[in-house]
This record gives C-alpha cells, sequence and structure tokens, in this order.
C-alpha cells in the first residue's frame, strides 16, 4: 500500500516537470505562430497584446512578395533535393564497394576517409570559398550543391551497414550473372532501407537549416537560401517582428510537417546514426 | 562451386577467375571515385592548405606573403581573438553541463512507462528539426526588453528584468538559454536509448531488497548510462565549440557584428567568418581555425583519456 502510494506520487510529479518542460518547448512556437499575424501596432503595444485581432495573412503575402521570400523558397526546394539525392546515392555506392567488393588499398583508402571524419567543416570554409572563386562557382547553384555531396559519415555509417548483411545473397546474383552495379542497387540498397530512411532524413534536415555556407558563397539576393533569407532579414527590419516571424514559420514549417509524420523515423534514426541534426 | 573446380581442370577457367578479379577492382574503384574525389577536394585539399594559409598574410585579392609564426602570435596577443576564445569556452561550458543534467533528469522522468511519454519525446526533440537561425530569431524576439516574454514574465513573478539584449553582461546568457532549449532533445534522445538497455532484472532485484527510487537511479541507472553521457558529452561539446547559427543572428546578422553586444558574444567561429570573409584577412582567419581545431581535438582527446576513470562499461 506504501510504495504503490510513494510510485504514485513520484510519477504526478514526474508528470509536473514534464508538462512544464513542455509548456517551455512549445511557448516559443506559439509565440512565433502568434506574432505572425499581428499587425505592425499590435506586435509593437504597450501592454501586451496576447492574441492577434483577426487571423489574416498579411505579413505572409507580404513577406513573399516583397522580399523575394518565394525565390528563397525555390532556392532551399532545389538544393535540399539535390544535396540529399546525390549524397545519399554516392555515399551508398561508396560504402557499398568498401564493404563488400575486394580491391587493392581498399582499407587504406577507407582509414583516410575516417581522417576526414575529424575535420571540422568550419575549419576549411576558408580554402574551400577560395576554390569556388577558383572554380568561378560563387553565386550558383553549383556552389551550394556539389561540395556537399561526399560526405564522410554517411559513407562511414552506410557501410557499417552493409557490414551486417549476409554474404548468400551477393553471390547468388552473381551466379546469375548480375552485375556490380544491379547487385547494388536492386538487392543491397532495398535490404538498408532503414538505415537509408535514417541517413536521408538527417541529410535533407541538415540541407534546409544549414547557414554558414549558403551566407559565405552567395551574395545575390536571387541565389539566396531560407536561412540565410531569415539571419539576414533580421538585419534589415530590426523592430517589424511580425514580418520576421511569418518568415520564420515558412522557414520552419514544411521541415516540421516532415517530422510530424515521420516522428519514429526520426527518433530511431538518432539512435541508430547518433547524427546531431 | 563448380567455378572453382572447373578452375583447377582447366587452365582456361583459371584465366576468366582472374578476369572477373579484375572486374571486380575496376567496379570497385569506379564505385568510390566519386567519393575520394569529393573529399580530397573539398576537404584534404583545404585541410593542407588551411595549415599553410595560416602562415601567411593574405588579403585575398594579392598574392599570399609568408609571414611565419606571426598570426600565431598575434593571435594569443590580440585582444579580439582572445576575447573569441574565452567567449568560445563561457559558451560552451556554460551550455552543455546544464544541458547534459537536464536532459539526463528527462529521460530518467520518460524511462517509464506513462502517459503521454512519446509525446514529450517528440515534443522534445522539436526544436532540432527546426532551423536555427529562425529559433534564434524568435528567442530574440522573446528577449527583448520591453516587448519581449520573457521579461513579461520575470515581471509577472516580480524578478528583475534585464535588458537581455543590450546589456553586455546577460546576453550571453541568453544565448546560452537558446542553445539548452535547442540540444536538449537530442541529448534526451540518446541518454533514453541508453536507459533503455539497462536490464530490467537490475531494478527487479534492488525492488526486492527496498531500495528507493533515488539509490536506483544514482546506483544502477546513472552508472550503467554513463558510455551514453560520454557519447552526448563529446558530442555537445564539440558542436558547442563549433557554433555559429545562434550566435550569428544574435549578434545582428548580417553585416553588423561589431560594437559591445557582438564582442560580448562572438565565438571563434564567428570570428573566422568575420575575419576571412569582412575583413578578408584570410591568413589570419585561417589561423584562428587552425586554433579552434587544435582546440576541439585537444578537448576530445582529454575526454578519452579520462573517460577511462568514470565511464562504465559492462
Amino acid at each position: 500500500m506504501n510504495t504503490t502510494k510513494k510510485i504514485d506520487v513520484s510519477i504526478f510529479l514526474k508528470q509536473i516537470i514534464l508538462i512544464m518542460g513542455s509548456v517551455v518547448m512549445v511557448i516559443p512556437f506559439l509565440w512565433m505562430i502568434l506574432t505572425s499575424f499581428k499587425t505592425l501596432v499590435e506586435t509593437n503595444h504597450i501592454p501586451m497584446i496576447w492574441l492577434p485581432s483577426k487571423f489574416n495573412f498579411d505579413n505572409y503575402f507580404e513577406v513573399l512578395d516583397k522580399l523575394s521570400f518565394g525565390k528563397y523558397y525555390l532556392n532551399t526546394i532545389f538544393i535540399t533535393l539535390s544535396i540529399t539525392l546525390g549524397q545519399v546515392f554516392i555515399c551508398s555506392l561508396a560504402a557499398y564497394s568498401f564493404a563488400r567488393l575486394n580491391f587493392p588499398g581498399r582499407n587504406k583508402i577507407f582509414f583516410l576517409l575516417l581522417c576526414v571524419l575529424m575535420i571540422p567543416s568550419q575549419m576549411i570554409i576558408i580554402p574551400q570559398y577560395l576554390l569556388m572563386v577558383g572554380f568561378k562557382w560563387l553565386n550558383t547553384y553549383l556552389a551550394l550543391i556539389i561540395p556537399n555531396l561526399p560526405s564522410a559519415y554517411g559513407t562511414f555509417f552506410l557501410r557499417q551497414f552493409f557490414l551486417t548483411l549476409p554474404k548468400e545473397l551477393e553471390d547468388s546474383a552473381k551466379i546469375d550473372g548480375c552485375s556490380y552495379f544491379r547487385t547494388y542497387w536492386k538487392i543491397m540498397l532495398p535490404l538498408c532501407s532503414n538505415a537509408l530512411i535514417a541517413f536521408t532524413i538527417f541529410t535533407v534536415l541538415w540541407a534546409w537549416n544549414d547557414l554558414l555556407w549558403p551566407l559565405i558563397v552567395t551574395s545575390k539576393d536571387s541565389m539566396r537560401v531560407l536561412p540565410v533569407g531569415i539571419a539576414t532579414l533580421c538585419g534589415q527590419y530590426v523592430t517589424d517582428y511580425n514580418l520576421l516571424m511569418a518568415a520564420s514559420v515558412m522557414a520552419i514549417l514544411p521541415m516540421v510537417v516532415m517530422y510530424i509524420f515521420g516522428q519514429k523515423y526520426f527518433i530511431s534514426g538518432i539512435a541508430l546514426t547518433g547524427i546531431k541534426a | 562451386m563448380v567455378a572453382i573446380e572447373n578452375a583447377k581442370k582447366n587452365p582456361l577457367s583459371n584465366f576468366t577467375k582472374k578476369l572477373s578479379k579484375k572486374k571486380e577492382w575496376f567496379w570497385g574503384y569506379l564505385f568510390i571515385t566519386p567519393i575520394v574525389l569529393g573529399l580530397l577536394v573539398f576537404s584534404i585539399l583545404p585541410i593542407i592548405f588551411s595549415f599553410y594559409m595560416s602562415l601567411t598574410k593574405w588579403n585575398s585579392l594579392t598574392s599570399p606573403v609568408f609571414i611565419g609564426l606571426k598570426n600565431y602570435m598575434d593571435f594569443f596577443s590580440d585582444k579580439r581573438s582572445l576575447g573569441e576564445f574565452v567567449n568560445t569556452l563561457y559558451f560552451a561550458f556554460g551550455t552543455v553541463p546544464i544541458s547534459i543534467i537536464l536532459s539526463i533528469l528527462l529521460a530518467n522522468a520518460l524511462n517509464k512507462k506513462m502517459i503521454g511519454t512519446s509525446f514529450y519525446r517528440v515534443l522534445y526533440f522539436l526544436p532540432n528539426v527546426t532551423m536555427a537561425s529562425a529559433i534564434a530569431l524568435v528567442w530574440k524576439w522573446m528577449f527583448n526588453s520591453r516587448l519581449g516574454l520573457v521579461n513579461k514574465l520575470l515581471g509577472f513573478l516580480h524578478l528583475p528584468q534585464p535588458a537581455w539584449l543590450t546589456d553586455t553582461s546577460y546576453i550571453m546568457i541568453a544565448v546560452i538559454i537558446v542553445s539548452i532549449w535547442s540540444g536538449i532533445g537530442y541529448n534526451m534522445i540518446i541518454l533514453l536509448a541508453g536507459m533503455q538497455n539497462i536490464s530490467q532484472t537490475l531494478y527487479e532485484a534492488s525492488d526486492i531488497d527496498g531500495a528507493s527510487p533515488w539509490i536506483k537511479f544514482s546506483r544502477i541507472t546513472l552508472p550503467l548510462v554513463t558510455p551514453s553521457i560520454f557519447f552526448v558529452l563529446t558530442v555537445s561539446l564539440m558542436g558547442a565549440f563549433k557554433s555559429f547559427d545562434i550566435i550569428f543572428v544574435f549578434a545582428g546578422g548580417g553585416k553588423e557584428l561589431q560594437g559591445p553586444i557582438s564582442e560580448a558574444i562572438r565565438t571563434m567561429v564567428v570570428g573566422i567568418y568575420q575575419n576571412g570573409f569582412i575583413f578578408l584577412k584570410m591568413g589570419y582567419a585561417s589561423t584562428q581555425a587552425v586554433v579552434l581545431f587544435a582546440l576541439i581535438m585537444m578537448v576530445t582527446g582529454l575526454q578519452f583519456i579520462l573517460q577511462k576513470k568514470w565511464v562504465f562499461y559492462e
């Protein structure tokens, strides 16, 4: 009797803590949405006005029209898709080769790849930028996409996964005269769909949200992506928080929707990959 | 099998076997070519070049001038870069310990079947899928001293209401709060996965002994989850040393990275960005990058040495 009471109390306390935590997690998002519907007068009103007088999308249209946010949006979608498709293909192909094919020097090359894993990307942005200058790629999609395609981590992670698959399948494919590429495409890839989904999700997230690299390699407004747009808007529209919040809501919405529908892949994906989004 | 027997019998099939081996080599190399070329051009050459550039004076327009270790000497006598160095440490050691302690408590609270656990998990992780610059923006708005939600709440509780964004001693605290808020869900998920791997029999045995929840937490959960804590600690510290987005937005975003406010929160990566791409001091910025790299390596190495003292592997 005594113990059950104790457990109830501890669960009750835990629930209270978790609910308070949830409130802290939700409020910024809620405030973002509420502000995005307010007029400028309502936004800067003292005392504070909690709810907008009416929910109209004026701020959203203004952001899309005046601030070329539509262009940022299209750019972000385009580079996210390109980076994701390219990166998943290149990394999984190499991972298959490292895990399943035999060729001289394989382990040495793989070791080199592990060394690259240690390099923080922020450390090499200057020489990378100079490469872009040399290639004349500044303010092009090429600069936003190509340097982001090879991922040492992705290759490493997918290789670990390919290593766990049984060897028999490939052998029978070989006897059937299946080419190496076909074996990779038709047999190996479908077998590691879980790992691929996890890796794809995190690539999408990362590509969508990355700020530093696009900030460096683009200066033209027409080449900007959403994170850069958001970060620079706040320098220009210091007080128009209703507009800034409308822009923010639009920028985060696709990832939040993707997350809500695919939550189980996200949560199990982190446990699987350890990727920090 | 048949192929091997045939190979023993006639030399011609031995030849085809060799040919198929060559074929495997060919495809093996072909499949890794994109990644190897890519990493060579976009990672390995740049890292080598970084070290070289850190020894030069270069404004990116004229050709680089070799000046030996002068940049490194300047780094340690330059108030600016030392300030960024100190800010980086302040930010990292202000964010990571609190974030990990809170996420251990959260994970422990969630490591039990009760109403709403999956809801909480999803909610706490939400900032991790959200663009950091948007997060920074909404928090900047909430920290606004006159119109912000934070001071409204503090006023309601009759607590002092600092001018978060314009007071140099408070802005870093604001940035740290935002970073803890946005990183806690990731740590929690990793720690929760670690806790769920702990064998239930240990808890059942301790129930028989009549152990209190605190004893169970401190004697079973905490020691057995140390490998996950170690992982989270390593990843979080690395991430904190490299942080850019939130600080960039709080420091003004865009061109305005000057002034006392920016100075109070500017970390090394922001300094690298500013020196390299605004002041066009590419050589000096590379030196900062090398120092940052050395710092990350040292701290990570130290953690791997120290882990023997506190990480418990079954």
